[in-house]
């Protein structure tokens, strides 16, 4: 069972060539006909296409491919390499930069308004400040559709909201949506994933399969359905884009793992008894996870544009909102009656919060090792 | 059926409640929160709804949740508006809620059966007769999903009234009945009435002079060429006119017609018996005379020379087929709630036999003469939609656009009014489906003229010297539905108190930028002999 | 193996994933709230009797596997019916938009390659220079806009503000000169973040290369950098290209969706969004079954391509 996982795995992993001789390839020949390997092809270009097209250069040109890094001693040396890594990004201004900006959003965001606790009659403030200068869901706080001006500086909207306060206060939604959507995913993904590529046979193949069908499904249509289904708010847009997300983690950290599991460490450990539980949770996981939290940084990015999208459409959060999003596909027609300020503003929240994610992703990417491409989708 | 002239409720159910999934941005004047001066002399609706809550042992705040549908923008906003006042009371935590149509539309039809803690806001648009207001509404047979009486509404006294306005004839006393229902109504407020819609169209004054808005939604582009109503578009013979549709036609077949897009796209094809024209008056249009012979009898008199589109010649045959045609498809009900049979005289002579005494029966007949081969099933109106209309359908460009010719056999000859032929020899309806690209359209002198702007876009181009507007009262009325069957929605005086507490005003002049009037009846100005002012009797 | 029966083994292998996808959508559409009845009757009171014949016309009275079983038996005869909202041929539907969203795509994949190839083969040999970072940020600023805000923009500024371009689709066959220059601005739209994508792609898989020993070898030969570049590197680097050209199609129908909506264009991101609206399950499963035959004969093809480049790939499995 084993050997059959590995085999197929070889063709679309990188970072693998370096266990494996060239004899064992040509070995593989025999079963070529076999039922079952088809998939791999495929996943290799979505692991690819999602990742890393160093995957791609291995099935390729497997021959030429050069050594990564620190792979022969991953296990081994997974604290140094965290250090280094870590000493990598720090050395990385653009990267450090992003992370500021990703910082100042999510404190913005957090003393927009105070933060209080109710219950049982009591009120307990967690977080005193406000930034903000108004109530964002206060109406009437000033003329409505008035353009910028040093009471407010963003403007008004329809209602007379002051937009100001509204950008400011919509990063709790947008930002705790991207990092909850992704964190949930993980959640799904690299556990789906692990078992998937550690334990192989009708498990992987019955796991895989679903990724299949669901990549087969453009993301906003699935996340339309799903909405249609469950609803709009929070949680369920929360929900759609976990069910879209997990995808990619669970495919990625698949293929990791299928090139860990080949390795003299695993093969040591199993051949000890150790517990098949211990070496997923304690040696495999761990050192497959890397490409992924890369991955997942990245996408928090693309699930807030999500997110806005399904705004854009009218499914995401709830009008009234101070989502970025939300605000933004409530601002369309208003952009053609001459205000920009509605549209440009949660826009341009939207825009720099991306770009803070994708400075921080390149950087992850460069300090965790020589994965130096990775791409994504849309997802 | 509705198809025609939106002669009763059913005209495109679903865009009926859709609306025109209008996104605008409107302006609030500053009053939601200020104190306006009657609530502080008055402060009559808290009161109210203290009454209520004591009535029905509930203690305020009260936890519900308003909804709206994310298509239509416009009632979103006053779904805000309207939960923002009564959080303001400090009587109600309100939520907002919005859903997608189709998940919106289970929840109105099912809300009193799951027993719903929901507030819904919806609209309806009805036809040149009161019953086609207050029925669907109101009446206890009515109840959903049989019809838009979404809380179960249930009272004797009101059954008896829209039965016995609908059985009625003579005006005067019609008028009577439905006086003394309003009245009965603003006292339950079973729902609240909030604002009577207008029919709207923007059109470039350089390329028409001058439009003639129909008031009912569905009829838009009849006035085009109407001989019956007298308006016809003046333009340079054998012009094209370029106008909007909001979205794909659906079925352009009168018996599985879904949407009011599809009616607005039909009905310069169809002709039915009689029309109705922009005043409301009943015209003739196939039939040439028509009487009542006994209350559930009418002798119609046909037009001798009339086409089809497809070379057919009108005969009494048609009219029976066309009415039978209805049985067992979706809309049924167009026919079926008044036929019984139709007797075929000769060719052009035929009596229609009533089920009942049919109060709006003029009103309803004018259902569209389909050709015999669409009875026989030879042809697919649903493909190729074909009738006996001054216009006939040329193309259908899925999701693009939807383009109609002049019928050069259409019978009509020419009068004082209107000439023989429409000058205008294409329409070209071009599907927009989004509001913003629609105004930015007709900005860009892609449309000539489009009926499906948004309020406010319509008051923002109005201000504009290029941009004429044609509007006109409609028959259609925006509304609250408050979960009657739960405590404490039970109770009159909540319904009452929350009635009063309706930012109205605000509602029509910010949300619809001043299109449409505040309304707290149900009938709507159209009908002007039915229609009666505020009833509050509390007032 | 030879390459034929690879490629027909490879394509058989799709045919669990689309029923698979197919089932989703069925009972997506089934959970939904909503009734296609309910679209055709409305709120009215219709005879009971009417209501249960219509049920049986559609088979919408059979247990929901039926209904799917069915639904089948049909597709693998290229039957795909009469859809029961719109009353009109669901396959000459699927038919009539297609076209529509093919250019689309096509338009859009043709523009973010010739932006993104010359773009990343740029930053690639510019490594660490100036035009390295702008073509970075560049990308970035691609990646972080977006689409639907992107084409509002552009929409406002082009077709309502200079009226340089339609608001609408001419009144134009598909392949006209006027048709091509509206699609310019919803190609741009699309095309931003997928050349942001390949200008990255491009950059990190030439960098790989250019570090291999053959090109230090080739270069220590003394043959040009042009020639280096041009006759190892591209070639090494395009496969990965390739790769993520081919799995854009669900990239581009999601875009479309969303672009679709902003430009009137009748494509089937807007068929899509509709049918679902009206709970018309016919189309919807007409066309998620086309994009998941296109997604999956995307990945087809690109396997079989890497199989002609390198036929190690077919011996290996």
């Amino acid at each position: 069972m084993n050997e059959q996982t590995t085999r197929r795995g070889r063709i679309r992993i990188d970072g693998l060539e370096e266990h494996l001789s060239s004899d064992r390839a040509d070995g593989d020949r025999t079963d070529a006909d076999r039922p079952g390997d088809h998939r791999d092809a495929s996943d290799r270009q979505m692991a690819a296409a999602n990742t890393r097209p160093s995957a791609t250069s291995a099935s390729t040109g497997r021959s030429t491919l050069t050594p990564r890094d620190g792979t022969s001693a991953r296990t081994v040396h997974s604290r140094s390499r965290l250090e280094e890594s870590w000493r990598r990004f720090r050395s990385n201004r653009t990267a450090l930069f992003g992370l500021a900006i990703v910082a100042v959003l999510s404190a913005v965001a957090i003393v927009a308004r105070p933060v209080e606790f109710s219950t049982m009659g009591y009120t307990i403030t967690l977080q005193p400040f406000s930034l903000a200068p108004y109530d964002p869901n206060e109406l009437s706080v000033g003329p409505p559709n008035a353009g910028p001006s040093l009471a407010h500086p963003f403007g008004t909207d329809w209602a007379g909201r002051d937009l100001f306060s509204r950008v400011l206060v919509g990063g709790r939604y947008s930002l705790s949506i991207g990092a909850l959507a992704v964190a949930l995913a993980l959640c799904v993904g690299i556990p789906l994933g692990a078992i998937a590529g550690y334990v192989g046979g009708w498990l992987d193949e019955a796991i895989m399969r679903i990724v299949d069908m669901l990549y087969a499904f453009p993301f906003l249509v699935l996340a339309i359905a799903i909405v249609a289904i469950v609803g709009q708010g929070y949680w369920n847009v929360v929900f759609a884009l976990v069910v879209t997300g997990w995808l990619t983690y669970a495919r990625l950290l698949r293929g990791e793992v299928l090139s860990i599991v080949e390795t003299d460490y695993v093969a040591a450990s199993r051949a000890l008894g150790t517990p098949h539980r211990t070496i997923l949770a304690r040696h495999v996981v761990p050192n497959a996870v890397a490409p992924v939290i890369v991955q997942a940084t990245l996408n928090v990015g693309s699930v807030v544009t999500a997110a806005a999208a399904l705004g854009f459409l009218g499914l995401g959060l709830e009008p009234g909102t101070a989502e970025w999003g939300a605000m933004l596909a409530q601002g369309r027609s208003a952009l053609l009656r001459g205000n920009w300020h509605v549209t440009v503003f949660p826009g341009a929240a939207i825009f720099l919060f991306v770009l803070a994610i994708n400075l921080v992703g390149d950087g992850l990417t460069d300090a965790l090792g020589s994965r130096d491409g990775r791409e994504r989708r849309g997802r | 059926m509705g198809c025609r002239k939106g002669f009763d409720e059913r005209v495109g159910r679903r865009t009926i409640l859709r609306g025109l999934g209008a996104v605008g941005t409107i302006g609030l004047s500053g009053c939601i929160t200020a104190e306006r001066d009657d609530r502080i002399s008055e402060s009559g609706p808290t009161e109210l709804i203290q009454r209520g809550f004591e009535a029905t042992g509930v203690d305020a705040p009260f936890e519900t949740t308003i909804y709206a549908n994310a298509e239509n923008g416009e009632r979103s906003r006053w779904a805000q508006l309207v939960q923002h006042e009564l959080n303001e009371t400090g009587l109600f935590d309100v939520d907002f809620e919005q859903l997608e149509w189709g998940s919106y539309e289970q929840l109105c039809l099912n809300m009193a059966d799951n027993a719903e803690n929901a507030l819904v806001t919806l609209d309806i648009s009805g036809g040149w007769d009161p019953h086609t207001y207050v029925n669907s509404l109101f009446h206890s047979d009515r109840r959903s999903p049989n019809g838009f009486n979404f809380n179960h509404y249930t009272d004797d006294r009101t059954d008896e009234l829209i039965d016995s306005g609908l059985a009625e004839s003579d005006p005067e006393r019609r008028a009577d009945i439905y006086r003394e229902l309003q009245e009965r109504l603003a006292r339950q407020v079973p729902i609240s009435i909030v604002r009577s819609g207008e029919e709207t169209a923007i059109y470039r004054c350089d390329a028409i002079d001058d439009w003639r808005q129909y008031p009912l939604p569905g009829s838009e582009y009849d006035a085009v060429y109407t001989p019956y109503g007298r308006e016809f578009l003046e333009s340079e013979d054998g012009a094209e006119l370029v106008v909007d549709l909001p979205a794909t036609v659906s079925n352009p077949d009168p018996v599985r017609m879904n949407d009011t897009t599809s009616n607005m796209a039909t009905t310069p094809i169809y002709e039915g018996l009689l029309a109705v024209d922009f005043e409301g008056a009943v015209r003739p249009s196939l039939a040439t005379d028509w009487e009542q012979l006994d209350p559930t009898t009418y002798r119609f008199e046909l037009r001798g020379d009339v086409a089809f589109h497809n070379g057919e010649t009108l005969t009494a045959d048609h009219v029976r087929a066309t009415f039978e045609r209805y049985a067992g498809t979706p809309r049924e009900t167009d026919v079926y709630d008044w036929y019984e049979d139709t007797v075929v005289i000769d060719e052009t002579e035929l009596e229609i036999h009533l089920e009942r005494e049919y109060g709006p029966f003029e009103v309803s007949v004018g259902v569209p003469i389909v050709p015999l081969a669409a009875s026989e099933g030879a042809l697919d109106l649903s493909e190729e939609p074909t009738g006996t209309g001054p216009y006939r359908f040329d193309e259908y460009a899925d999701g693009e656009y939807w383009r109609l010719r002049r019928f050069d056999g259409h019978w009509f000859d020419g009068d004082e009014s209107v000439p023989e032929r429409p000058p205008v020899e294409t329409i070209t309806m071009r599907i927009v489906p989004d509001p913003a690209s629609r105004r930015a359209a007709i900005e860009a002198g892609e449309l000539d003229l489009a009926t499906q702007i948004s309020a406010a876009d319509v008051t923002d181009l109005e201000t504009q010297s290029a941009y004429c507007v044609e509007r006109s009262a409609a028959g259609a009325i925006d509304f609250l539905v408050y979960p009657a069957y739960l405590e404490p929605f039970t109770n009159a005086d909540v319904r009452r108190g929350i009635d009063r507490l309706i930012p109205r005003e605000t509602i029509v002049e910010d949300v619809y930028a001043g299109v449409g009037a505040v309304a707290y009846t149900p009938i709507p100005p159209l009908l002007e002999e039915f229609a009666v002012d505020s009833l509050d009797p509390d007032r | 193996m030879s390459i034929i029966r690879y490629t027909l083994r490879r394509a058989l292998t799709a045919v669990p994933v689309l029923l698979g996808a197919t089932a989703i959508t069925f009972s997506f559409v089934y959970l939904t709230p909503g009734d296609p009845v309910d679209v055709l009757v409305g709120f009215d009171h219709v005879d009971p009797e009417t209501r249960a014949a219509l049920r049986a016309e559609y088979n919408l009275d059979r247990p929901l596997w039926q209904q799917y079983l069915l639904w089948l038996g049909d597709v693998v005869t290229f039957e795909f019916g009469e859809s029961p909202i719109t009353g009109r041929d669901v396959g000459e539907t699927v038919a009539s938009r297609l076209p529509h969203t093919v250019a689309l795509g096509v338009a859009s994949w043709t523009l973010s390659l010739a932006i993104g190839v010359p773009l990343g083969i740029l930053a690639a040999i510019k490594q660490g220079q100036p035009a390295d970072e702008a073509s970075r940020i560049a990308a970035l600023v691609g990646i972080a806009t977006p689409n639907f805000w992107l084409g509002l923009v552009l929409l406002f500024v082009f077709a309502v503000h200079l009226g340089w371009v339609r608001v609408t689709p001419p009144d134009a066959p598909l392949v006209s000169l006027e048709m091509a220059w509206f699609v310019i601005l919803p190609t741009v739209t699309l095309a931003t973040a997928l050349a942001a994508i390949v200008t990255r792609l491009m950059r990190s898989s030439m960098r790989r290369e250019l570090d291999r020993e053959y090109v230090r070898a080739a270069r220590a030969r003394g043959l040009r950098e042009r020639t280096v570049i041009l006759k190892h590197v591209l070639r090494n680097a395009s496969t990965a290209v390739v790769t993520v050209a081919g799995l854009q199609i669900a990239f581009l129908v999601d875009g479309a969706v969303v672009v679709e909506h902003v430009f009137s264009w009748p494509g089937m991101g807007q068929l899509l969004v509709e049918s679902i609206g009206r709970r018309d399950v016919s189309v919807v499963q007409a066309s998620v079954l086309l994009i998941a035959v296109a997604t999956v004969a995307a990945n087809l093809l690109v396997d079989v391509a890497y199989a002609i480049i390198d036929p190690r790939i077919r011996h290996d499995r």
